[in-house]
């Protein structure tokens, strides 16, 4: 995993354990909504809020719709910071 | 063109050769276009009934092409706007009755469905989602491919035109693919002429029944025969919709498309926002992504501390989405209200749920059969006696009963109906599982081929005995009308 990847699964990791108000949560690149159990449409997109005002970055509808698990999560914002 | 008419039959068949047989790029698309254009206009008595929607398609058009070269949101917000009123209009929603109407009779089928695909165009495009140019052949066959034209489900145009593009090539079915589609078509017409008709036949006598009684009627006599009558209905819908699905995806199948199931087992929904997450799975996609995303991402730039406010915006958020589901279903705001306070009532009780008994016994709770029958008893019953509003006026009621009667009413329904339903999941998952350990054995590939032909052929049998003992006409499908 590249040094820019590790640095964004540490930074998602404090947010997913802020926003979940739960220290149990580790996250991978394999993470889905399954594995989580609060993560609903409501929590989706307020994650998608969250991750968008800590990396400076815009999502598109489509992208937050499509979006599968943790590691696609980390490919777009590593696509958005260029 | 009824699905169920012989007419379509013959459609399908003429429409499959050629959709078969017709390669490379310009041809298949104008192929398509003749059998998009053939479908579309059996719904037509009139050229000039046509009118309206032909030119609802041709705006739209320009709109999306629009979209392509101005990238400026308040030419986006104009865009959406125009779409919508012109939909509003044609649709004659309440909201623009001032406005005068147009002196002859048009048909607006299927349009709610394009305006929810253009839509989705005219957004993606702006974001930049959709890059490749769309050409109006290609749009109109994205709009009204004849399978999902009247009721969805609702295909992405990123996936559509993966698979419109690859008919390029020749089309090669597996002996498998060709066996699941037929098995599954045949499904959906033993639902549609089987379950669904007997439904709406039980739905006509209970109704007739709830309608004749008289003012001063006992509380009671009313409560039973409006529960039984708001049930059948509801099973009508569930069969009559998944039915017409399983045609609808079955038949894509055979033309070449993987279409998005839209249905998820949505009995076995414990709560109201899990239900929506698998009944009309293409509809609630589409709302989350264009109207609920948009929607809270809004609020929680307007609230202050948005975080600490999650669950308040959450209420708000999926408040006005199944309003707004609600009064797309019907004009009537009965139905609008009842979702939209199933959906902020349902998140309420989850935020209280979790501080009163902390995460860990809730999870506890959620995973306790009895808990779960319960909820999934009362969950079937909110959404039944919701739909209601689809065949009840809710003046009548209003003039009939008092309104505390009818506050008294709703819950002891509620609660007498969500108690008789969740009994009856606990025989449906038997039947299910039984259900699927048949299904498995038969659909088992191992199978010999004159063992999978047998299975069709009883499948066959059942639909032909059914539409023989079935008084009442087939019955249409009910999602054509929204």
């Amino acid at each position: 995993m590249s040094v820019i990847r590790k640095e964004i699964q540490v930074k998602l990791q404090e947010i997913f354990v802020d926003l979940f108000d739960d220290d149990g949560i580790v996250i991978s690149n394999d993470t889905t909504a399954k594995d989580i159990d609060e993560w609903d449409s409501l929590m989706h997109i307020t994650l998608m809020v969250t991750v968008e005002r800590e990396f400076g970055i815009k999502f598109r509808a489509e992208e937050i719709g499509q979006l599968k698990c943790v590691g696609e999560l980390i490919d777009l914002i590593v696509e958005r910071k260029g | 063109m009824s699905f169920t008419s012989f007419h379509f039959g013959l459609f399908v068949i003429i429409s499959f050769i050629a959709n078969n047989y017709c390669r490379g790029k310009t041809t298949y698309g104008l192929v398509a276009f003749l059998i998009n254009l053939a479908f579309f206009s059996s719904f037509f008595d009139t050229l000039l009934g046509a009118v309206p929607i032909v030119i609802f398609l041709i705006t739209a058009y320009f709109l999306v092409v629009l979209s392509f070269y101005i990238k400026k949101p308040f030419v986006l917000f104009i865009s959406l706007f125009a779409v919508m009123m012109i939909f509003s209009y044609l649709k004659k929603y309440t909201f623009v009755s001032w406005s005068p109407e147009l002196p002859f009779v048009y048909t607006v089928i299927g349009m709610s469905y394009i305006l929810f695909r253009v839509i989705h165009l005219i957004v993606d495009v702006y974001e930049g989602s959709i890059k490749d140019k769309i050409g109006f052949i290609d749009f109109i066959n994205y709009c009204c491919f004849f399978l999902v034209l009247v009721s969805g489900p609702i295909v992405r145009y990123q996936d559509f035109s993966l698979q419109y593009l690859s008919k390029e090539s020749s089309l090669l079915l597996s002996r498998e693919d060709v066996v699941g589609a037929f098995s599954r078509i045949l499904t959906g017409y033993i639902k549609i002429v089987g379950l669904s008709a007997l439904f709406i036949f039980l739905f006509s006598t209970f109704n007739q029944e709830y309608w004749q009684l008289k003012v001063g009627t006992g509380g009671k006599v009313v409560a039973v025969w409006f529960g039984y009558a708001s049930v059948t209905y509801f099973f009508h819908l569930y069969f009559n919709f998944t039915g017409y699905m399983d045609v609808v995806i079955g038949l894509g199948i055979l033309f070449g498309y993987r279409l998005p199931e839209n249905f998820n087992k949505p009995l076995l929904a414990s709560s109201f926002l899990e239900f929506w997450t698998r009944w009309h799975i293409t509809l609630s996609e589409w709302f989350r992504t264009y109207f609920f995303n948009p929607l809270v991402k809004w609020l929680n730039g307007v609230v202050k501390d948005s975080n600490k406010h999650v669950v308040s915006i959450g209420i708000l958020g999926y408040f006005a989405t199944f309003l707004v589901i609600g009064y797309w279903h019907t004009p009537s705001i009965c139905l609008a209200i009842l979702l939209g306070v199933g959906a902020a009532v349902n998140k309420i009780f989850q935020g209280f749920s979790k501080q009163i008994f902390g995460k860990k016994r809730m999870k506890r709770l959620n995973g306790n059969d009895f808990f779960n029958y319960i909820c999934r008893g009362l969950t079937i019953s909110y959404l039944a006696i919701s739909i209601a509003f689809l065949w009840m006026d809710y003046r009548e009621i209003y003039f009939k009963y008092s309104f505390v009667w009818i506050a008294v009413s709703f819950f002891m329904i509620w609660a007498v109906v969500g108690a008789v339903s969740a009994m009856a999941m606990v025989i449906y998952d038997k039947l299910a599982r039984f259900a699927n350990r048949f299904h498995l054995v038969i659909e088992n590939q191992s199978l010999s081929c004159m063992a999978t032909n047998a299975w069709l052929v009883s499948k066959l049998f059942i639909i032909l005995y059914a539409s023989l003992i079935t008084i009442n006409p087939t019955p249409a499908f009910i999602y054509m009308g929204f």
